[in-house]
């Protein structure tokens, strides 16, 4: 891991701040990887927890869970800052104070430069590590969205007989799901009656959305996919090119060269088909949505010609 | 920061200073400050364009250098997106402004602030432009956004929805449609106009005639704290800081603040609204600065606390 | 050791999140419900025929503003 020290024992009479800087790297690193444990340790006690307390949160909007959610990530931000913290005064101020004192010019502030790009790159790593914990305790507030839409569905299949007018007594079916409150008038006596929705019913607009999108996600996919392939179509012509760079092989020039006009030919076609696929996935996104709240299809119609703009 | 980003567009070292101008927080005293520096420029107090150019000059001057850009960069190939067009237009106001008016980096964004709606077609807290004949902005059920956004104010602020129905005379069934339509038209509407409206009648508090006499229960002691937040910039940004580190300890900020401090997350967001008006039409990065730099040590503070009352953070015996 | 501190932080986070208060207090799941409101001031029902507004008997005024096009409830349902 500190390879690179060894390699300049051989050199006449090191400078004596070297000791410093390796003693600074030696403990950044140790402390990185004793708070990565500790994130490790944390994120995975705190996992399968919050999973269980979503399943078992009864308030409607999962507040419980949520809050217990925020205390987590707040944990997780704490071990971060400590991080950040840590890398402005033991690293950075040590690199400036030297770097103060040292010139450019002088053979060992190779030295310096060196433990400043290992010190920042073993940092990258940690924040990595960061993103995919964070990551994973984000997943944890997915919930199958079906599985609610079927009880929502269940309710109203349920009920929809059950209602009669306050006034005559007829029945009145409940021809729909309705979102909100509203005004349902007798067929026998034309009595406007109000009709609440259950708190089940009033909360399918709150998931439409994203059952929607859990639905659509695979065109998602595709169309994320194609949209990544132009920077890495550009990056294998980019690498052959550099790789003829000495060559004289005619032979040898004319097949790269072919591979090279293929890959931008990919490209193109990757630059055009990307905005054609992300266009049916919010096609199907829309329509799904619509599907499941027809009373929003209207607004939800305006949205997707913005979204289609944006 | 700021003075990282946008230092290099001014390009003049001694115009940096003002910055370092003691801390302002009134709206008269920054008119009288940004005046006396400038004396040699004079702003039309509604588009902050100098008062020694035209407008459409300087329409034209940025359209001038920004085509010839365009052209060159379609004449060595490059395939422009409406996105980058924009881009370069943006860019090159703000050079022309910042060199037309020999001008800071604060008053050039107040300048984009006061000209968002014209050239970016997005409104900007604080600088709200109406056209009278926006359909975003036709009532729905006779209720105008103002008066949607009182009631909001009501409820959130704890009142039962029943109740504030009742005071304005209709029944629920009425309030639930305001309550899907306006928030639809907030997401349909890419001006952002109602939903920087909404914003501005939060900030102010709006209240109508038939809803004056609902008033959410305020002790005393959270009475004189609503009046401080209201007027010490340092007290609100205090209990901002200390709500979010509330949230990261697994306590819901809004229930905190209303239990320590008898402020209700209507008044809150309102005031916050407010704060926020008042720095985007006076913008000067300095103080924003010193109040974010305030608002972190504080959450800092309170974050230490609510720790030490949870048995420490889990890392804390990971040391250098 | 380790461990035990990461348990027992989170089980202090869990015990503190239950036993707080939700902020505008619990929320009640409610059944679907059918109501009617004659009119307070004549006793007489709301017809469909006479729109929402205002009792079609003697005028009582159900509803103080002017209905336009909305999710549910359209302009037709003002009463004349």
């Amino acid at each position: 891991m500190f390879g690179l020290f060894h390699k300049q024992k051989d050199e006449e009479a090191l400078p004596e701040w070297y000791s410093e800087l390796q003693e600074a790297q030696e403990r950044w690193f140790s402390f990185l990887e004793k708070l990565e444990t500790k994130m490790e340790e944390f994120a995975t006690a705190a996992i399968p927890e919050l999973k269980e307390i979503l399943q078992g949160d009864d308030d409607f909007y999962k507040r419980t869970f949520h809050r217990i959610y925020s205390g987590v990530n707040g944990q997780l931000n704490n071990i971060r800052e400590k991080a950040r913290d840590t890398y402005e005064e033991k690293i950075n101020n040590l690199y400036y104070n030297l770097n103060a004192q040292i010139s450019v010019l002088s053979k060992h502030h190779h030295l310096l430069s060196d433990f400043r790009g290992a010190c920042s790159d073993r940092y990258n790593q940690f924040e990595n590590q960061y993103n995919y914990w964070r990551k994973q305790i984000d997943k944890t507030q997915e919930r199958d969205l079906e599985i609610e839409y079927q009880k929502i569905l269940d309710n109203y299949e349920t009920t929809k007989n059950k209602f009669s007018c306050t006034q005559c007594g007829g029945a009145i079916a409940i021809k729909k799901i309705f979102l909100i409150e509203t005004y349902i008038s007798c067929p026998y006596c034309q009595t406007q009656n109000t009709f609440a929705p259950s708190s089940l019913a009033r909360n399918l607009q709150n998931i439409a959305k994203e059952l929607a999108e859990q639905r659509t996600a695979h065109l998602l996919a595709e169309f994320e996919r194609e949209k990544d392939k132009e920077r890495q179509l550009y990056h294998q012509r980019h690498e052959l090119s550099l790789s003829i760079i000495h060559e004289s092989d005619k032979r040898i020039l004319n097949e790269v060269q072919t591979k090279m006009k293929d890959l931008e030919e990919q490209r193109q076609f990757a630059i055009q088909n990307a905005p054609k696929l992300r266009q049916i996935y919010l096609r199907a996104l829309y329509d799904e949505w619509n599907k499941i709240t027809p009373d929003l299809k209207e607004h939800n119609e305006k949205m997707y010609q913005n979204q289609l703009n944006y | 920061m700021f003075k990282k980003l946008f230092g290099s567009l001014t390009g003049d070292n001694k115009q940096e200073n003002q910055n370092y101008e003691p801390v302002q927080t009134s709206n008269d005293n920054h008119e009288d400050n940004y005046e006396n520096d400038y004396q040699e420029v004079e702003y039309d107090p509604e588009t902050l364009h100098g008062t020694h150019y035209t407008v459409e000059d300087f329409d034209a001057e940025v359209a001038e250098r920004a085509e010839a850009w365009i052209a060159d960069e379609r004449a060595s190939g490059e395939n422009l997106e409406e996105k980058d067009i924009q881009n370069i237009y943006f860019n090159y106001r703000r050079a022309v402004y910042t060199e037309w008016n020999n001008c800071d980096s604060d008053q050039m964004i107040r300048f984009e602030h006061a000209n968002s709606l014209k050239y970016s077609g997005i409104q900007t807290s604080g600088f709200v432009k109406v056209d009278d004949n926006n359909p975003f902005l036709e009532p729905v059920h006779g209720v105008d956004l103002r008066t949607y956004t009182a009631m909001c104010l009501k409820i959130s602020a704890g009142i039962d929805y029943l109740e504030v129905c009742k005071a304005m005379g209709f029944e629920p069934a009425i309030w639930e449609e305001l309550n899907t339509i306006w928030p639809q038209r907030m997401g349909e509407d890419t001006s952002f106009t109602v939903t920087t409206l909404f914003g501005q009648y939060y900030a102010e508090n709006v209240t109508v005639p038939q809803l004056e006499n609902l008033k959410a229960e305020i002790s005393e002691e959270g009475a004189a704290n609503l009046e401080r937040i209201k007027t010490d910039r340092y007290f609100y940004e205090e209990l901002a800081g200390a709500r979010q580190a509330a949230y990261e300890y697994g306590i819901d900020g809004a229930q905190w603040i209303l239990e320590n401090f008898g402020i209700n997350l209507a008044d809150f967001q309102s005031v916050a609204m407010q704060w926020m008006t008042e720095q985007n039409q006076n913008w000067n990065s300095e103080d924003i600065i010193t109040f974010s730099d305030y608002q972190q040590e504080k959450q800092k503070e309170y974050a230490a606390k609510f720790a030490a009352e949870q048995g420490g953070n889990i890392a804390d015996d990971v040391n250098f | 050791m380790e461990e035990k501190k990461v348990n027992s932080f989170l089980d202090k986070l869990k015990q503190k999140a239950q036993n707080q208060t939700n902020y505008g207090g619990e929320f009640e799941i409610s059944e679907a419900k059918m109501n009617a409101k004659d009119c307070p001031n004549c006793g007489a029902g709301r017809a469909k025929q006479d729109g929402l507004t205002n009792c079609a008997y003697c005028g009582f005024e159900f509803i103080n503003v002017k209905l336009t096009d909305g999710v549910y409830i359209k302009k037709e349902d003002n009463s004349l």
